[in-house]
């Protein structure tokens, strides 16, 4: 048996995920230069503050991406003897947390702006003796911020899925919060113009709820992960496809007469642990390897998997227990 | 749960062409007022509130003058209205404009004035310098080079004696006349031809003077900042003919 390694990705995959890294490197370049576009429009307004502040909270995704990157490749050693695959989980939850604080944050600055009444003002500026109202400008700069970041987002959201990725299908969903918060701003902006002072926040409102849902879903996805919960989708809609696969390599394995399955995400990857009870003892060591190897050659992503043969299972859930090909066996080894 | 992005694509193009349309069905004055304040004055009453500051806004026995109070009379006159001065310390006058009872605040604002959180003030209609002046220039020459130790004159319990003592290492020499010093003083650069002052290179602070106008009244606000931005040169020369020592 080969110790499980810490480099994770299949070689065709180094070529998504080196995509992926420039993509975040793009998202971060581009998002500093939107944060400034937005900070020189932003005048006396609150109106875009929201759309701002966004834009500051999405570094923190990419950044969590790149951080775990480097790390996440390292060898296992005597202090890391499982490698440093759980940094992406950190990173994840960082993002999952920046995208709900963000909805949060919406939510409440919005609905007191309401509750204050607040009309904002939105004056002229002068550019070059040239005299404009500075609503156009701060539409300007909300379509720069909204347009890229849409782009973006779907494009990390394809390779998330390729490299079950996590930390970068959460990021794809904030740069979808991004670019709905900047639409939203935009339409605040034009209601402002319209003499609808209140149309800004209302509109910050419906999309704060929709960013906080997904900042919601994902920090409770990534405590799941963190209590080693069944591994689930990238986009977390339901149980990993790779949990059935599992049980049905194993539910094939005729020595096996019943096991227990356990399987967790360890950031990229999955850690499976299958406790079998063997219905004889005829060539143990072979069928061990063998069962190991056929759940490893299922995926890229089932790397760290330990087989252990046990006498017998008690108090297993129901659930988490697989049965043999053959049934019971009559006889199963001797006792001492 | 799973949305498409396309489907939220299309659904917030929807909405900010219905957005669209909606306001240009409805008239074409843009932006507008909430609360219709340019409507009110057309034609009407401009009520503005003045507090005394010296030389933007002087109240005497009768009608208020300086500076920001020919600009409004200026400003008043493109709109038909007639001004109607409220005088009242500044706080009052801000929780007036606040509540809308008010049209405009007067009172040598700045651009960095606190009241920007409950007042919408105008784009600066005229950017004035505290400047450290010397008699001739080259004593001006002297001290564009260091401050340190020179004995510099300002006026008496006055912002700028405050901000000459923080920001400079020179040494402050409060009087009660800047005309009679015969040395170097620190004033606003308003003042330099009326005193005989060449001014040296160190600027001891900047103000971007403005005007107060209620919240969110966007047509109000964007009349007032255009007819002020077309007016720079005006208010200059009102500012040389007003501002004395």
């Amino acid at each position: 048996m080969r110790y499980p390694s810490g480099t994770e990705l299949p070689p065709e995959l180094d070529d998504v995920h080196r995509r992926a890294v420039r993509l975040e490197w793009i998202t971060i370049a581009y998002l500093i230069t939107a944060i400034l576009a937005i900070y020189f429009t932003l005048g006396s307004s609150q109106a875009m503050k929201g759309a701002w502040l966004e834009d500051i909270l999405s570094l923190a995704p990419p950044i969590a991406f790149l951080v775990a990157a480097r790390v996440r490749y390292r060898r296992p050693n005597r202090d890391f003897p499982y490698g440093y695959h759980r940094a992406v989980e950190v990173s994840y939850l960082v993002a999952a947390l920046a995208l709900l604080s963000m909805g949060l944050f919406l939510i409440v600055d919005s609905v007191l702006k309401l509750l204050h009444g607040d009309h904002p003002p939105i004056g002229m500026v002068e550019l070059f003796d040239w005299q404009v109202w500075l609503g156009w400008l701060m539409i300007a700069a909300l379509v720069y911020s909204a347009v890229p970041a849409a782009v973006l987002g779907r494009m990390k959201k394809r390779l998330a899925a390729d490299l079950h990725d996590k930390v970068l299908h959460a990021d794809s969903k904030m740069n979808r919060a991004d670019w709905m918060t900047a639409t939203a701003a935009i339409v605040g902006v034009l209601g402002i113009g319209f003499g609808l002072w209140w149309m800004d926040a209302a509109a910050a409102i419906v999309i704060g709820l929709d960013i906080a849902h997904d900042g919601g879903t994902y920090t409770a996805a990534a405590a799941k992960d963190l209590l080693d919960g069944r591994p689930r989708r990238d986009d977390e809609q339901g149980v990993h496809p790779l949990v059935g696969d599992v049980r049905d390599a194993v539910a094939d394995l005729d020595w096996v007469q019943e096991a227990a399955v356990r399987m967790r995400e360890l950031g990229h990857v999955l850690a499976v642990e299958v406790l079998a009870v063997p219905r004889d003892e005829t060539d143990l060591l072979d069928r061990v390897e063998d069962a190991v190897r056929r759940i490893r050659d299922l995926d890229w992503k089932l790397q760290d998997v330990v087989v252990s043969v046990v006498r017998e299972i008690d108090g297993a859930p129901e659930d988490v227990l697989v049965r043999g090909p053959l049934g019971p066996a009559r006889s199963v080894g001797s006792r001492p | 749960m799973e949305r498409s992005s396309g489907g939220d694509l299309s659904r917030m193009a929807r909405l900010l062409i219905v957005a669209l349309v909606a306001g240009l069905l409805g008239g074409c004055e843009f932006p507008r007022d909430p609360e219709g304040t340019l409507d009110r004055v057309r034609g009407g009453v401009l009520r503005v509130g003045v507090t005394p500051a010296d030389p933007w806004v002087q109240l005497g026995d009768g009608e208020p003058t300086g500076v920001e109070v020919e600009l409004v009379e200026r400003f008043a006159e493109t709109l038909d209205a007639r001004v109607e001065w409220v005088e009242g310390s500044e706080s009052d006058l801000m929780e007036a404009l606040e509540g809308r009872q008010l049209d405009i605040v007067i009172g040598g604002l700045t651009r960095q004035s606190e009241w920007r959180r409950v007042a919408a003030l105008t784009r600066p209609y005229l950017t004035t310098q505290v400047v450290i002046a010397a008699p001739d220039r080259e004593r001006a020459d002297r001290l564009s080079a260091d401050l340190g130790g020179e004995r510099i004159a300002v006026e008496a319990n006055s912002p700028e004696a405050a901000k000459l003592e923080e920001d400079t290492d020179a040494v402050v020499v409060p009087v009660d006349d800047l005309a009679s010093t015969g040395g170097a003083v620190a004033v606003p650069d308003y003042l330099l031809d009326d005193l005989g002052l060449v001014r040296t290179d160190a600027e001891l602070d900047e103000h971007e003077h403005a005007m107060a106008v209620s919240m969110g009244e966007n047509a109000f606000l964007v009349t007032l900042e255009r007819f002020l931005l077309d007016r720079e040169a005006e208010a200059a020369e009102i500012l040389a003919r007003e501002g004395r020592p």
